[in-house]
Formats: structure tokens, C-alpha cells, sequence
């Protein structure tokens, strides 16, 4: 079997902007906050790697179309990951996030939020794997997803807990637009189409990280 | 300036106004009370055409303009305003996000210097933290926290006419008496005409109503001043069935 040949970067602190390349493990050392991130095309592997007391914050919407993309990540001891990600997508795609917790005292959150197009068709699997042995680890994922007619979304989670010592929570949310939100904004003067446009583009854009104030 | 006539309104089938007739006239309070279950949210939920409620015969005028077949996004354009019992939760959307597409909507100036300038004036005197404006849409916010947001709403967007519906549910002593007093302010302000649905004595003597209507079984059962709330206040709805049922039979039971 070939084995992966990774190409290794080391997230820089100024780097809030961030366009993922193909077989590249991305090293965070020390703390970084990733604003916008973006796919490059034809980009299927990537790692983010967790040093020991590292933390990273990445919070942004993704637009996707043809991505067929794995994910690993890697988290190792005392580091802390908030992962948002606000996912449009476009024609047929593939995501698969593997998120590990290695060691002990860790802090991950996986938040996803995912958007079709019409006649779009994207399949998400989010792993979780919290090894052996390890200890005091927190885990998060929380999933949702917008369903509206022609356009399909399956979503696929998996958590593999072997620890005996983690807090590990799973949430997955499918729904459609309420007619009661529609409402809401009607009453406020807004027309229906805009209304649903406004309710899309905010689905999406709550997972970027908002400055305080 | 609001007329209702013979207004007939079914939800699932079931028919839930009966005929009610209501005439509001421009700068006018009105007070809607009535026992559970007696139809008075139908109203303000049938005027701004919430999704379900089939209105079966009858008509509403707005300003002399029938808006019963109107949409809800252009009644409110026509300047009427509706504060639900409980506002909803809407994850992802800032209130000032809405509220700019609101304005702009409503062809109401949003240039962004001025609805800052605008929001902070309004926070203040809603005693709110600027940073509810941009918060998501009424999330995780406590009952007097949301109803304050509604009202940020109505000073931003100017209606002329209130429709509310239990504004004071779910309100500690305090918040009751922010939100009464913005209502009473923006009333002298504005002479906006209100629809209120209440049984709060604290806010029906701080905006001293025109008329106070008592609404049962889908119709209006009696009309009045302050002295028919105070009577409400002192004997109940119940005591006052009791009596009807007397006089009905002619006879003491």
C-alpha cells in the first residue's frame, strides 16, 4: 500500500486567511484564529495537527462545488479546537472529517452547518475517535442542515469513544425553513423571497467568528 | 383608520371568530380582554395574515384600504406592526440584520451612520445593551428581554398602528414598566393607534385605553371605558358569565 507523502506547513499567527492545499498536514503550534478559509481545487487530503497546548480557531463559510475531501484531525494534549464551518454547496461533493483526540485534557468542537444548492448532492461523514486510555477530553459535534426540495444532503456521524473519561456530546438538526421565521420577517415589512434569502445566507454566515462589540 | 367588519376567521376547520366587529380610528387605544381560549390573539394573528388562519367572510380596512387579501410583508409596510405573545428564536439572523432589511424594505433610510446612531439613543432608553443588536433574533433572550427587542423594532421602523398581544407575559415588575412607559411615549410621539391585548392593570392605567372591549366565544361581548377593566379586574370573566346565565333565565339559581 503507497503510503500519503504529506507536504508539512506550519500555521503562521498572521494567517487568518487560510486556501487548504492537497496533502498538506498543517502544523499549529501556539494559539491561531482562522477567519476565511477556502478549498483549493482538487484537493483531497489534508491533516491539521494540534501540538501539545495548542489551540485553534477557525470560523467560516465554505463554498464547495465537485470537493471530494478528507479531513483529518489531529489533537493532541491540552489543546483546544473550535471548528465552524458554515458549508455551502454546489453540484456533488464529498466531506469526510476525522477528528481525533490523542491524548489528554483536550477541548474539540466541531460546529457544521450545511447548505444546498438546487439539484446539489453532498454527503458528509464526521467521525469522532476518542482513543484509549486518554483522559479529561471534551468532545462536541453539532450538526445541521437546511433541507429544501431537489436537493439532497446525507449526512453520515460516527463517534468511536474507547476512553472511559471524556464528556462527548452529539447533536445533528435536519430541518426546513419554519414557516413561523418566514413569518416573523413578513411582519417586519420583508418580502417573502428576501425573507428566505436573509434565513440561507444566515444559516451559513453564524458560523464565522464575530468580534465581541 | 383599523375597521373590522363581521370578521369570520376558521383555523383547522374550526371556526375561532365568529363575526367580530372592531372600529379604530386614527390616535385611538384600545384594549381587547377576555377569558382563554376567546379568540383574542386570533385577531391580531388574522390582521397580519399569520399562515393557516382562513378568513372565511369579512372584511379588514386599513386607512380606508381593504388589505383582507393584502400579504403580510405589505400590511406591514402600510404601518402596522404586531408583537406576538412569544417572539420567535431565529438562529443565525442579528436583530440588525433583520432590521436593516426591514427599513429597507419599508423604503425607510438605512444608512448606517444614522441607524447606529438611532439604535443607541433607542437602547438606552429601552435600558438594553447595545450588543442585542447584534445578537441573533430573540436567541436564548429572557421574555422581557425579546419583548424590549420587538419594541427596538417599532421605534426603528415608525408604524402607526400597535398591535399587541400580551406584551407584558413573561415581563418581571421592571421590564412591565420600560415597556409601558416606551409604548405610552411612543404613543405621544407618534399618535399611533394600538390593539392591545391585556389583562395588566399596571400598563391599561399608564396608557388609559379609549375603549375596553371584552371578547367571548369569537365575538365581541361588550364594549366600555377604564371603568369595564376595573370591573374585569374586581369580578373575573367568570363572575361575569354567572350573571349573564342568571339574567338569561330569569331567575336566581
Amino acid at each position: 500500500m503507497n503510503k500519503l507523502k504529506w507536504n508539512i506547513e506550519e500555521l503562521g499567527k498572521d494567517k487568518e486567511e487560510l486556501e487548504l492545499k492537497d496533502n498538506t498536514k498543517y502544523i499549529i503550534l501556539g494559539t491561531r484564529k482562522v477567519k476565511r478559509l477556502k478549498i483549493k481545487d482538487n484537493t483531497h487530503n489534508i491533516q491539521i495537527v494540534l501540538e501539545n497546548n495548542s489551540s485553534l480557531q477557525c470560523g467560516t463559510t465554505l463554498d464547495i462545488e465537485n470537493i471530494h475531501l478528507k479531513l483529518e484531525i489531529i489533537n493532541k494534549e491540552n489543546s483546544t479546537l473550535l471548528l465552524q464551518l458554515g458549508i455551502k454547496a454546489k453540484a456533488k461533493n464529498e466531506l469526510i472529517i476525522i477528528n481525533n483526540l490523542e491524548e489528554n485534557n483536550i477541548n474539540s468542537q466541531i460546529k457544521i452547518r450545511v447548505m444546498g444548492e438546487k439539484n446539489s448532492h453532498t454527503v458528509l461523514k464526521a467521525t469522532g475517535v476518542i482513543k484509549e486510555n486518554t483522559k479529561k477530553n471534551e468532545f462536541l459535534e453539532d450538526m445541521k442542515y437546511l433541507s429544501e426540495e431537489n436537493i439532497f444532503i446525507e449526512c453520515l456521524p460516527e463517534i468511536l469513544v474507547s476512553s472511559k473519561d471524556a464528556n462527548v456530546n452529539h447533536f445533528l438538526t435536519i430541518g426546513t425553513i419554519k414557516e413561523s421565521d418566514i413569518f416573523y420577517l413578513k411582519s417586519k415589512g420583508i418580502e417573502e423571497e428576501k425573507a428566505k434569502t436573509l434565513i440561507r445566507e444566515c444559516f451559513i454566515k453564524s458560523m464565522e467568528i464575530r468580534e465581541e462589540g | 383608520m383599523l375597521e373590522i367588519k363581521n370578521l369570520k376567521i376558521e383555523i383547522e376547520n374550526k371556526e375561532v371568530l365568529k363575526g367580530l366587529d372592531l372600529n379604530v380610528k386614527n390616535g385611538e387605544i384600545h384594549v381587547l380582554m377576555g377569558p382563554n381560549g376567546a379568540g383574542k390573539s386570533t385577531i391580531c394573528k388574522a390582521i397580519m395574515k399569520y399562515p393557516n388562519y382562513k378568513i372565511t367572510e369579512g372584511t379588514i380596512l386599513y386607512n380606508e384600504e381593504d388589505i383582507t387579501k393584502k400579504s403580510t410583508n405589505e400590511i406591514a409596510s402600510m404601518g402596522l406592526y404586531y408583537i406576538s405573545q412569544t417572539p420567535v428564536e431565529i438562529e443565525g439572523i442579528t436583530n440588525a440584520e433583520a432590521l436593516r432589511l426591514a427599513m429597507s424594505s419599508q423604503k425607510k433610510s438605512v444608512d448606517i451612520f444614522t441607524f447606529n446612531k438611532k439604535c443607541t439613543l433607542i437602547c438606552e432608553k429601552l435600558k438594553m445593551p447595545k450588543n442585542f443588536l447584534h445578537r441573533p433574533i430573540n436567541v436564548g433572550m429572557s421574555g422581557g428581554e425579546r419583548k424590549k427587542n420587538e419594541l427596538l423594532g417599532m421605534w426603528l421602523l415608525e408604524p402607526s398602528f400597535l398591535l399587541l398581544d400580551e406584551i407584558d407575559s413573561g415581563l418581571d415588575v421592571d421590564a412591565i414598566k420600560i415597556v409601558s412607559e416606551n409604548l405610552k411615549e411612543y404613543h405621544e410621539q407618534t399618535n399611533a393607534s394600538m390593539l392591545i391585548i391585556t389583562h395588566q392593570q399596571s400598563i391599561i392605567d399608564l396608557l388609559k385605553p379609549d375603549y375596553v372591549h371584552i371578547l367571548k366565544d369569537g365575538k365581541i361581548e361588550e364594549s366600555g371605558n377604564l371603568t369595564l377593566a376595573k370591573k374585569i379586574e374586581k369580578e373575573g370573566f367568570l363572575e361575569k358569565s354567572r350573571v349573564n346565565i342568571v339574567s338569561e333565565s330569569g331567575k336566581n339559581e
